[in-house]
């Protein structure tokens, strides 16, 4: 990578902090990640609640509805500062694919060879966190999708159901309301596990506060023997 | 005695002869080269070596035939065979004629190291069968067609499989047609650009790399979409892959 | 017919048309430029035009109640006539009701041309009437020689195509109107729900309830503030009287005069609009009213719900075959559309949903605002709609509505996303594929996690026991 990237040498200096700590994620990264989990969590509580009145009633149809609206705006919003973010960065590399489709897939099985053995023996991650290259092949293919597909998805399809009527036309080209309120359950139906998985895995790091220490400070501590 | 690894590579083009040296002689081998299949074999009947690499297509005699002679002479010798395209049949062929391992080109300098390494050290391990496989005949002809059954198998997925993505590839290649052409153009328009305003040159080059990088950027969900696809079939493939190594290598250690 | 009529007939029809001519003759004096300046007058629309004008009302007026004098010196006594059917038709026209009446200053024969053309009925002509509804009907052909407008309004009303069914019970003009003591409906007094009470009794005594019908009878009072209520006719029109299910008509009816609904709904309600189009206004403005969930078939070209034209005619035939015992699934009906869509019809048309009231009483049980419903558990919360019933509606040649009761789980599979994929109440219907993947999605949520760390716990132990 470091050869790659003529630029990456002039911003040398925040590469490094004097404890050897590597600057991961910068502020804006950083204020984006914990706002859209914590919309996140919320939308996908209100989601439960207003799909299954039936079940349980902590709060009114209305205020799960309404606050499930306000919520997914902010979340909305919210997504545009990492997107800012990235296209304006030359950390936009982070979200950049593998095209040399060999390189990709020897890396991704050793990435999940590793999360499947090698960490249980006490292995190093095979891929070393990078600014410029932050995700493992794993990581990068997932994150890739899920930012620049599926929540714009299921912002797309939130916001034609906020307002059907605005969006009539719209909602017929896809075939109707009862199309687009299933992609928007299938969606949330994908994010219900994932964020429950990505949390999890969160807690792979070296110790497990290791990953979290990095999305809250941005600095990843050195990799210690 | 030469505490040194003794390596042979076999290659029409010098380049690998060259590199394999570079690469493997301060790391305790010596690296003897030979251009031809016949200068190799006159290279292995002066000396002993530790391992073999060969070129597979080669004027004069090919690799496989190298192979053979070497495995006649000296059988416990192993053999690599340099590929740049792997086809089933010569990997059938190979695979009987006992040779111990296949590499691709292009050639980094750790598969050189590490295929090295393994070569060498999988000899090792089987030096006090290779005794039994020369003697036991029968055996050995069952192997074969143990291995071209599973060989054959594989050769057929792989060329159903390649029929089947025919049209995929294609309608790719179609989509990406006007693209290419459009760059192709686009690099023209570029270049006579920075000829009229050689100011500019630098300012606009920053701008295509802007823009290359925030087309990858929303590219990538696509091609990670496709990732995604393939992943299953490729592990698929790598499963089989390791599966067949395994197969062969418990058929040939018999 | 005999020479004799013929010239009684001309006899009688002299009188009125030599004033008629003259005033005519005035009239081209007077608008002479104009009338040049027109192509062709129509002989016919002059006749109307002088008809209304003040000078000629006195002559006609006394030519009118001459002749009916003639008429009324028998009829304002009491005689019976028993027609064919065994029925008895009397024959006695009260002079003052009558002579007071709208029609107090036209010529009976302006009416009953048969008598002004013919001899009049006797023992001897032995003209029959077969009954009295057939009478009526009959005798409502003349209505339209003066109120043409009003007759056609009234031939598009489900009044009229039931009469045309052989209804016995649906109205023609003198059943409201009545037959010589008519008066325009302004002057009745309508709270007291004549005539429309007549028949429709039930949805009459709820509306007197509603908070339209105590505002009406209070005389237009409504928190001090003078209002003008609506009494049948405002919503439902006095003459192409329809049936509400079809269109919006209704819905218009409620904004023409709450026109700010749409603005105060938005304010609080999400998705306002859609709501609007899709629950009809006593849903929530009737808060006693059981509901109904009801499927129709719309039209996405003309974007209308399918009416009862010609057209649909096989298509509607086709919906009678798939009918069991008043039950249709909607899976088929949805089917029988699709392939209609694709060979005979002449539009796109699907079906849609829409949530309304289960009869017309409570459909006419309008409470004041602050009784209106305003939780959304009652369409929103699967439980709740189990006790909704769900019906096709399918619009008869008639104008009126058949429904097919349908089977509710319906709603809820996953064919529903095609067959009614225009509707959708959140929470409401719920596709159970979903659900069991809802469900798997959280197992895997759970269960990767546990599995993973339970994994690396197995491994760490075997590993350690290794190195020991």
């Amino acid at each position: 990578m470091a050869t790659k990237n003529p630029e990456q040498v002039q911003l040398k200096s925040w590469k490094k902090t004097s404890d050897g700590e590597l600057y991961i994620n910068p502020l804006p990264v950083r204020i984006w990640h914990w706002l859209h989990a914590m919309g996140f969590v919320v939308l996908i509580l209100t989601g439960i609640q207003i799909r299954y009145t039936n079940l349980f009633n902590v709060l009114t149809f209305e205020t799960a509805v309404k606050t499930h609206n306000w919520v997914a705006f902010a979340v909305i919003a919210n997504y545009f500062i990492w997107l800012g973010f990235y296209l304006f960065s030359d950390r936009i590399t982070v979200y950049h694919p593998e095209l040399n489709p060999r390189k990709f897939f020897d890396k991704a099985f050793e990435q999940a060879r590793y999360y499947s053995y090698g960490i249980f023996k006490g292995e190093r991650s095979p891929h070393k966190v990078q600014p410029y290259d932050k995700f493992n092949p794993m990581q990068s293919i997932t994150y890739q999708i899920v930012m620049l597909l599926v929540v714009p998805v299921q912002f797309i399809t939130g916001i034609m159901m906020w307002d059907i009527k605005r969006f009539e036309s719209w909602i017929a080209m896809f075939g109707g309301i009862q199309v687009i309120d299933t992609v928007h359950v299938l969606v949330f139906i994908f994010f219900l596990s994932f964020t429950m998985i990505h949390a999890y895995m969160g807690a792979l790091g070296q110790k497990p506060s290791t990953h979290f220490k990095e999305m809250f400070t941005g600095f990843e501590e050195e990799y210690e023997e | 005695m030469n505490t040194k690894l003794q390596v042979l590579v076999i290659d029409d083009d010098a380049v690998v002869g060259r590199s394999f040296d570079r690469v493997l002689t301060n790391k305790g081998y010596e690296v003897a080269t030979a251009l031809s299949g016949e200068e190799g074999l006159e290279t292995i009947d002066n000396r002993d070596f530790d391992v073999v690499f060969t070129d597979i297509k080669m004027p004069g005699m090919d690799g496989l035939e190298v192979t053979e002679r070497i495995k006649a002479r000296c059988p416990w010798t192993p053999v690599v065979v340099i590929t740049g395209y792997g086809t089933a049949e010569n990997e059938a062929r190979a695979s009987v004629l006992g040779v111990s391992g296949f590499v691709n080109k292009p050639l980094s300098p750790e598969i050189i190291e590490s295929i090295t390494l393994k070569a060498v050290n999988e000899a090792k391990d089987h030096t006090d069968s290779h005794v039994d496989i020369e003697l036991d005949v029968e055996v050995h002809t069952e192997a074969t067609e143990k291995v071209s059954f599973a060989t054959r198998i594989l050769a057929f997925g792989k060329t159903t499989g390649m029929f089947l993505a025919t049209p995929f590839i294609a309608l790719g290649y179609v989509f990406a047609l006007p693209l290419v052409g459009l760059y192709q153009f686009a690099k023209l328009a570029q270049e006579a650009f920075k000829k009229a305003h050689p100011g500019a040159a630098a300012k606009a080059k920053k701008a295509g790399v802007r823009a290359k990088n925030v087309g990858l950027f929303f590219a990538s969900p696509f091609i990670a979409l496709g990732y995604v696809i393939a992943l299953p079939f490729v592990g698929f493939y790598m499963f089989a892959k390791l599966g067949r190594e395994a197969h062969d290598k418990k058929v040939l250690s018999r | 017919m005999t020479a004799s009529t013929r010239v009684s007939g001309a006899m009688g029809n002299t009188r009125p048309v030599l004033p008629s001519l003259i005033i005519f003759l005035i009239f081209c004096a007077i608008f002479n430029d104009r009338l040049y300046a027109q192509p062709v007058a129509d002989p016919a629309a002059e006749l109307a035009i002088t008809k209304n004008t003040p000078a000629d009302l006195g002559t006609q007026l006394e030519a009118n109640l001459k002749q009916n004098n003639k008429c009324l010196k028998c009829h304002s006594r009491e005689k019976i006539k028993t027609l064919e059917s065994g029925e008895e038709l009397s024959l006695q026209v009260h002079r003052d009701d009558f002579t007071s009446s709208a029609h107090g200053e036209i010529a009976c024969v302006s009416c009953h041309e048969a008598i002004g053309s013919r001899r009049h009925p006797s023992k001897k002509t032995n003209i029959t009437i077969s009954s009295r509804r057939d009478y009526s009907v009959e005798m409502n052909q003349s209505c339209r020689s003066c109120h043409d407008k009003k007759s056609t309004q009234y031939e598009g009303s489900i009044h009229f195509s039931m009469v045309g069914q052989g209804s016995e019970k649906a109205p023609v003009c003198t059943d409201c109107h009545s037959a010589h003591a008519v008066e325009t409906m302004t002057v009745y007094q309508p709270e007291t729900g004549f005539p429309c009470k007549k028949c429709h009794e039930n949805i009459f005594i709820a509306y007197a309830e509603s908070v339209h019908g105590t505002a009406r009878i209070s005389g237009n009072v409504i928190r001090d503030k003078h209002i003008q209520a609506p009494i049948c006719s405002d919503c439902h029109r006095s003459h192409e009287v329809t049936a509400v299910e079809i269109g919006d008509t209704l819905r218009s009816q409620c904004f023409g005069c709450h026109e700010n609904v749409p603005l105060l709904h938005s304010q609080w309600l999400p998705n306002a609009g859609t709501h609007l189009d899709i629950v009809s206004c006593a849903v929530c403005h009737a808060p006693f009213a059981k509901h109904r969930f009801d499927l129709h078939l719309y039209d996405n070209i003309a974007q209308v719900p399918v009416n009862q034209q010609e057209s649909y005619k096989l298509f509607q035939q086709q919906l009678q075959d798939i009918e069991v015992g008043g039950n249709v699934d909607p899976l088929a009906v949805w089917k029988l559309i699709e392939e209609s869509n694709e060979t005979s019809l002449p539009a796109n048309i699907s079906l849609r949903g829409r949530m309304e009231v289960r009869s017309g009483v409570w459909a006419h049980q309008i409470a004041s605002k602050s009784f209106a419903v305003r939780t959304c558990d009652s369409c929103h919360q699967a439980g709740n709609r189990q006790a909704l019933d769900v019906t096709v509606s399918v619009p008869q040649q008639d104008g009126r509505i058949q429904r097919f009761e349908t089977d509710r789980e319906e709603l809820d599979s996953v064919g529903a996303m095609k067959s009614i994929s225009e509707f959708f109440a959140i929470g409401g219907n719920k596709n159970r594929l979903l659900d069991i993947l809802v469900l798997l999605s959280l197992i895997i949520g759970v269960a990767i996690p546990v599995g993973h760390f339970t994994l690396g716990q197995m491994i760490k132990e075997k590993l350690d026991r290794g190195e020991q």
